[in-house]
């Protein structure tokens, strides 16, 4: 496979399903200089790699279906994000003023929410949200949103975007007190972050992060993670499973029963955070789609492989250290969860990604120096 | 028939008017500390019932419980009465006396605050007798949990400067671990400084939690612990078996909680400066009490 960077492939970030197969958005990093790069790797529905290109590469997309979010940026500002439904060119010129610093896009066809965050990946005080509009195939920066009410400091900083009915949703992890969801309209002139989850939908501490995001036909599903140390082991502490419905506030698929200020919050599934196994400590990757003509949700959760932190004052970057053994369950309604009985290969690093075609189980990872694309495809 | 409640937690966490206010429920009787799970038999329990100064202590409860429940008054005689009843039974379970006063109560259901309930050994004979009840784990912020203990000890001067954050560190954890064992649905986790917040709203979702009505009328009446009939003084033979502190100011005290902070020292030790170790602030946070930054 041609391959245009003197770095060495580190991870798979993201899928995103196109008419020509699933693509990869692949990281590679400079080890002289530690820079990133990203490449495009278009694979088939059976998992095999049929092109690997730089990221400038742009794919046919004619008729995408689907609203997920996908999109990385290069040093010339130009960005690549799937618009879902609405069938745009991949390909945007973005005004940004530092576009080696952005880490995550979400888009709604009409506007994209970038999130800059360089050097510090996890320091809240570092972090800038962009929010550009599309103009065809150039785009000009709308505004940069008011951050105040996501309170970002030393040890809240945001961890993921996503969008859902045109509307963008900012994560913010937050080692002491849990994590908070806000919702921002861009439609909506001079709107700002509205919060839609608080303090881990008060499980405080416990959902620290959230931890993987995917739009599902109800709505928003978001897997948290505790960002647990070593030290405290005890109780439910796994990760839940929240879904966000179109109608806002929130419900409970996995996890903790709990009175809360959304009402009475009992589990669809009936299931315990981790889904009862105390080795499941964060949801790592969730994804939807049909394989072998059962349509299902599907989710990652991976053990906890990172050292204990002294205090959750500042959020560190060993608080989000989940590489250990991973576990794959599906459900066909979000309230009956199997495990998937194919094994996971050991040391499969930490899981960023998770992609269902027709034919197979697509689950991306870490894979520092990997010859090929780290990609474990099921059934093997 | 439908199940028990018992409230968990370490002592001084609110639970007395906790239990006073779901007590009120028109399918519900909030008990005062009947300590009928802190030993084997009811005759143990007998034996320990040592006065303190001139007061009966661990069987007061009991028999103004047994005096409301059978008598459906506490006055010295019907006090009297139901201690009779209670030593005819001295060879019971604490269990098996508890199902009796379960029977009599019916169709009311009972609400079980005794602090002791939530020692390890007590719990296990919980649980092993009602599995399929209802347990409430019950918090208060560490600090004021400490210090209203601390004020309360007779002999505070000589005690272990950690002795007051360690018994609150251990029972949370103890029963936190409880909560992972009990069947999904009949454990709860309830912060207490938000239940004086907001009381209406989380005593509706106890309702739903326990599926028994949630009314506003059963909310209003749940609203008025100072109704429940173990919110007073008792006769003079059986005075207290329920918290002083709520004895003398049973109603609710809507509103927020004054604010505490884990990283202070520890005021109630004078001779050195000590804070809360870092388990306990570990802990803290999982039950939902952050630092402010």
């Amino acid at each position: 496979m041609k391959r245009t960077t003197q770095g060495v492939v580190t991870a798979v970030r993201q899928f995103v399903h196109t008419p020509d197969g699933p693509v990869a958005l692949v990281e590679l990093t400079d080890i002289g200089s530690g820079a990133v790069e990203q490449q495009l790797a278009l694979l088939s529905n059976a998992g095999e790699m049929l092109s690997w290109e730089p990221a400038q590469a742009t794919f046919s997309t004619p008729d995408w279906p689907g609203s997920g979010s996908f999109g990385s940026v290069t040093a010339a500002g130009v960005a690549f994000a799937s618009i879902g439904a609405a069938a745009r060119s991949l390909e945007a010129k973005l005004s940004l003023a530092a576009p080696d610093g952005i880490i995550e896009l979400a888009t709604n066809g009409e506007h994209v929410l970038a999130l800059e965050a360089e050097p510090a990946l996890h320091d809240g005080t570092r972090q800038r949200l962009h929010l550009v509009r599309l103009l065809g195939s150039r785009a000009e920066t709308q505004r940069s949103p008011d951050l105040a009410p996501l309170r970002l400091s030393a040890h809240r900083c945001l961890t993921g975007l996503a969008c859902m009915g045109g509307r963008f949703f900012a994560m913010v992890a937050d080692p002491m007190a849990g994590l908070d969801i806000f919702v921002l309209t861009p439609a909506e002139a001079g709107s700002g972050f509205q919060q839609v989850v608080e303090r881990g939908g008060e499980r405080y501490m416990l959902n620290g992060a959230v931890s993987a995001v995917a739009s599902v036909p109800g709505g928003l599903l978001v897997g948290t993670a505790a960002l647990a140390d070593a030290n405290l082991r005890i109780g439910s502490w796994g990760p839940e499973l929240l879904l966000l419905p179109h109608t806002g506030g929130w419900d409970l698929v996995i996890g903790q029963p709990r009175l809360t200020a959304q009402g009475l919050q009992i589990p669809a599934s009936g299931q315990m955070p981790g889904l009862g196994q105390p080795a499941n400590a964060a949801i790592k990757a969730i994804a939807t789609g049909s394989l072998g003509g059962g349509t299902g949700t599907w989710i990652v959760m991976q053990q906890f492989a990172g050292r204990s932190v002294a205090s959750r004052s500042v959020a560190q970057p060993d608080m989000f250290a989940y590489r250990g053994t991973a576990r794959l369950f599906v459900s066909s309604d979000l309230v009956a969860w199997r495990s998937v009985p194919l094994a996971l290969p050991d040391g499969i690093g930490a899981v960023t990604a998770l992609h269902v075609t027709p034919r197979a189980i697509l689950i991306g990872h870490e894979g520092a120096g990997a010859r090929t694309i780290p990609v474990t495809v099921l059934p093997r | 028939m439908t199940q028990p409640l018992f409230i968990i937690c370490p002592g001084r966490s609110f639970s007395s008017v906790v239990c006073a206010a779901i007590g009120q429920h028109p399918a519900m009787f909030g008990l005062p500390e009947v300590n009928l799970f802190a030993s084997d038999t009811v005759s143990r329990l007998i034996e320990s019932d040592i006065p303190i100064f001139g007061i009966p202590g661990a069987m007061t409860g009991l028999r103004r419980a047994v005096s409301e429940l059978l008598f459906h008054e506490q006055t010295e005689d019907s006090v009297n009465r139901a201690s009779a009843w209670i030593e005819a039974r001295a060879k019971l379970s604490g269990g098996a006396m508890f199902e009796e006063l379960r029977t009599i109560a019916y169709p009311r259901e009972l609400v079980d605050k005794t602090p002791t309930n939530s020692a390890r050994e007590a719990l296990r004979r919980v649980y092993a007798r009602y599995p399929d009840a209802f347990y409430l784990h019950l918090s208060r912020h560490p600090r004021a949990t400490c210090r209203s203990r601390f004020a309360a000890h007779s002999r505070r001067k000589a005690m272990d400067v950690t002795a007051l954050e360690r018994l609150w560190s251990t029972r949370h954890l103890e029963l936190l671990e409880f909560g992972r064992t009990v069947p999904i649905g009949r454990y709860m986790f309830l912060k207490g400084e938000i239940f004086f917040e907001e009381p209406a709203r989380v005593l509706r979702q106890i309702c739903q939690w326990m599926n028994i009505a949630d009314d506003d009328a059963s909310v209003a009446a749940m609203m008025k612990p100072e109704n429940s009939p173990f919110a007073k003084l008792g006769p003079v033979n059986a005075k207290m078996g329920n918290n002083p502190g709520f004895i003398e100011n049973p109603a609710l005290r809507i509103g927020k909680v004054k604010e505490e902070n884990l990283h202070d020292p520890l005021e109630w030790v004078e001779r050195e400066t000590v804070y809360f170790s870092k388990e306990t602030r570990e802990l803290a946070l999982m039950l939902g009490y952050d630092e402010k930054i």
